[in-house]
């Protein structure tokens, strides 16, 4: 980090706890020509996740097919695959859709959702997975459903992904989201690439014409982030670093919300 | 999400299933498929302290010293990477009777320390598992190692970071903390026991008889006794090493709180007293009957006993312990010490994750109630998190004011928390059925995700 850098981050994050311990004054009311860019913005964000949801859907579809006609390799697959536009909608399932979210991502549960195929197939190489696999597309169609009769906003959209950012700097040391596949690592890069897709195309606009240097500090935090899921293997994950990058991040967003004149974001998910 | 909360590790398994699961994984997992660490025990020993025994607290080098035994940042190679500590095996400076790591225990509770896994330099290429010993009272039971080899603790805490870790050098701060961490470590009271060594108050006859034939010499050889190495006035040891029929010189092991110290022996070979009992009267020729088998067994839980060895993790026991390591900031930052900040925001990183997923999340499928409590809990604890954060991003910036200012936020944030805490406990892991309910759960999860040709086997324990 140069020191030019260390100082801006010094001013901007002067103030950043005073107000997450709500000591300031209320955040400034966002104006007029920037509230409808930002909550424009952030529901045009839906397109994004409704493409991860149905490629999901899709996918979960073949993976049913695969497992009816009893090809365990297949259906390991489509798994992966399927999980790969689920994670890449995080960053408003928890948010936005809390109870399909506790369904189809339910932790731990050996009878319904991705984890409970995933046990199955992967740890157990067991195909018998039929029923909770149409059960988990009966909740993905329900799930693609809702979500285009929903109107994303701004502030949901920054509660879900600073959620998701802090939950990428959780310790993975025990194999992490998805032990039995092997494909936490995978997950994590997808959760980090709609982070990244939520913040650029929902507040980086508004962040650089308002506050230049927080813009700059946020893009430097996840590049630090993407490279460290860009290693080989979730053995190669640097915990203590990925931790401190992930709050860094949490911290950053925040700002950015403060600066789109947003509430600070909810953590609990 | 913790998702290990129950480290049952299975995930590694799929890497080795020889079927298209191969390709997609790679070791998942740092430690041996078949890893048990015992996370999910209710119950947990209880500290005391003989600095707050007293009237006093803990000082900085003792709060301190409680940091370093809980920060994998110590230790070396695989330990740290996994996330291992000191406290995983020796659970608030005791045993971890649960723990169990495939190709180094052979059976719960005991480890390896000479394994491969966790410094191949030490490896001496034998599996040799030792039983894992509590730490109460250390400073009373010199020598040090099962086998006595180190006369100094503080040698003795050096070798383990070093040698069976492969931690760096630690400082001569860290390592004199951690020395006065664990003399600071006390036994658990037993009224039962008088101040003599000798069983005070109400007893059975059993137990009565029991401590007779305690003292009694042995018939084939009358210089002996279990009192002659079990002292009673000296914590009911002698601080020597004897071969009992071991397989060698091990040293006198403590009889205090021993009933939470199972399994016994050096290696761990018995899970109860009267498996010990069995032993001696057949390697000494006792002669014991039946019945003074069992009077002995009885008269060992009598004076092995202790008043809340065990009791239930709780709010207050994590909020004190991560207060009380918070105040080692207060000398650290005046001192521009920047490693113990470091290992300290560290360590309070880790309790305050932990005490985090301690609030199961919304999508847990087992708690069902108290979801908005819980979530309000959550939420508290992330931004304290997040504050204590703050307090490194200042030291990064070189603002020691700034972190003092920090560490103010967070001590405040995490005093407000309490409350929020303490309104969602019922639907938390620190409600007994609702911890149970949730890692029943887990192992629900665990079994299904488990190949019966892949499972790992263990060794039975010995009747």
């Amino acid at each position: 980090m140069t020191h030019q850098f260390k100082a801006a981050r010094a001013l901007i994050y002067g103030p950043v706890a005073a107000w997450c311990l709500g000591i300031l004054a209320p955040v400034t009311p966002i104006r007029a020509d920037d509230a409808l860019p930002l909550e424009t913005a952030a529901a045009a964000f839906k397109p994004y996740v409704l493409e991860q949801i149905s490629r999901c859907l899709t996918t979960v579809k073949g993976m049913g097919e695969r497992v009816a006609a009893r090809d365990l390799a297949g259906a390991q697959q489509s798994w992966l695959a399927a999980r790969s536009g689920w994670e890449g909608s995080e960053v408003i399932t928890n948010e936005f859709f809390p109870d399909l979210d506790r369904k189809i991502d339910a932790w731990p549960d050996a009878e319904k959702g991705f984890h409970a195929i995933e046990a199955k197939l992967f740890g157990a190489h067991n195909i018998a997975v039929l029923p909770v696999t149409e059960e988990l597309i009966y909740n993905l169609t329900e799930f693609e459903r809702q979500l285009r009769a929903t109107t994303l906003t701004a502030q949901g959209l920054l509660n879900g992904t600073a959620k998701l950012i802090y939950e990428i700097g959780e310790n993975k040391a025990d194999g992490g989201e998805s032990p039995f596949s092997g494909n936490s690592l995978a997950e994590m890069r997808v959760n980090v690439a709609s982070v990244a897709a939520a913040y650029q195309r929902v507040f980086a606009p508004l962040t650089k014409r308002r506050n230049a240097d927080l813009a700059r500090i946020f893009a430097k935090d996840l590049a630090v982030i993407q490279a460290l899921v860009s290693v080989p293997t979730l053995l190669d994950l640097d915990q203590v670093r990925l931790r401190d990058a992930s709050e860094s991040l949490v911290e950053d967003l925040a700002m950015v919300g403060k600066a789109a004149g947003l509430e600070k974001p909810r953590l609990g998910n | 999400m913790a998702y290990g909360s129950l480290v049952v590790l299975i995930a590694a398994m799929a890497a080795g299933a020889g079927t298209a699961a191969a390709e997609f994984t790679g070791t998942a997992s740092l430690l041996p498929a078949g890893t048990e660490l015992g996370e999910d025990v209710f119950e947990q020993p209880r500290e005391v302290f003989r600095s707050e025994s007293s009237g006093g607290r803990k000082s900085y080098l003792i709060n301190l010293g409680d940091i370093a035994f809980s920060s994998p940042l110590i230790l070396g190679g695989t330990a740290r990477r996994a996330g291992i500590s000191c406290n995983t095996c020796h659970i608030n400076g005791t045993t971890n009777p649960r723990l169990y790591i495939p190709g180094l225990s052979t059976q719960s509770g005991t480890f390896d320390t000479t394994g491969h896994l966790f410094n191949p330099k030490s490896d001496n290429g034998v599996l040799d598992p030792l039983s894992i010993p509590s730490l109460r009272g250390a400073h009373l039971l010199a020598p040090y190692g099962h086998d006595g080899r180190t006369v100094s603790l503080r040698d003795f805490v050096h070798d383990v970071i070093v040698n069976e870790f492969a931690g760096p050098e630690p400082s001569p701060e860290v390592i004199g903390a951690m020395v006065a961490y664990i003399e600071d470590i006390d036994f658990v009271p037993n009224r039962r026991l008088g101040s003599l060594g000798k069983l005070t108050g109400p007893m059975s006859a059993s137990e009565k008889h029991g401590e007779l034939l305690f003292y009694q010499p042995f018939p084939r050889n009358p210089t002996l006794s279990c009192a002659g190495c079990h002292e009673p006035l000296e914590a009911f040891v002698d601080h020597r090493q004897h071969d009992v029929g071991s397989g060698g010189l091990f040293k006198t092991p403590t009889l205090l709180n021993a009933n939470f110290n199972a399994p016994y022996f050096h290696d761990g070979r018995y899970t109860s007293y009267a498996q010990v009992v069995g032993h001696f009267d057949r390697i000494f020729y006792l002669g014991l009957s039946a019945e003074e088998r069992q009077d002995l067994v009885a008269y060992l839980e009598a004076i092995g006993d202790g008043e809340q060895a065990l009791r239930a993790d709780s709010i207050d026991t994590r909020v004190k312990e991560i207060s009380d390591f918070l105040t080692v900031l207060d000398t650290a930052l005046p001192e521009h010490n920047v490693s113990i900040v470091a290992m300290t925001l560290d360590t309070v990183d880790r309790e305050l994750r932990d005490l985090t997923e301690q609030f199961p999340e919304r999508k847990n499928s087992i708690v069902t109630a108290g979801a908005e409590e819980r979530m309000r809990a959550r939420d508290a604890l992330k931004y304290v998190v997040l504050s204590v954060h703050q307090i490194g991003s200042a030291i990064r910036n070189n603002d020691f004011d700034g972190a003092a200012q920090a560490l103010g936020r967070s001590r405040a944030m995490l005093t407000a928390a309490v409350p929020v805490l303490q309104a969602s406990e019922s639907w938390s892991l620190f409600d007994r059925q609702v911890h149970d309910s949730h890692f029943a759960a887990v192992r629900r999860l665990y079994r299904t995700g488990t190949d019966p040709a892949l499972a790992p086997r263990r060794r039975l324990d010995p009747d």
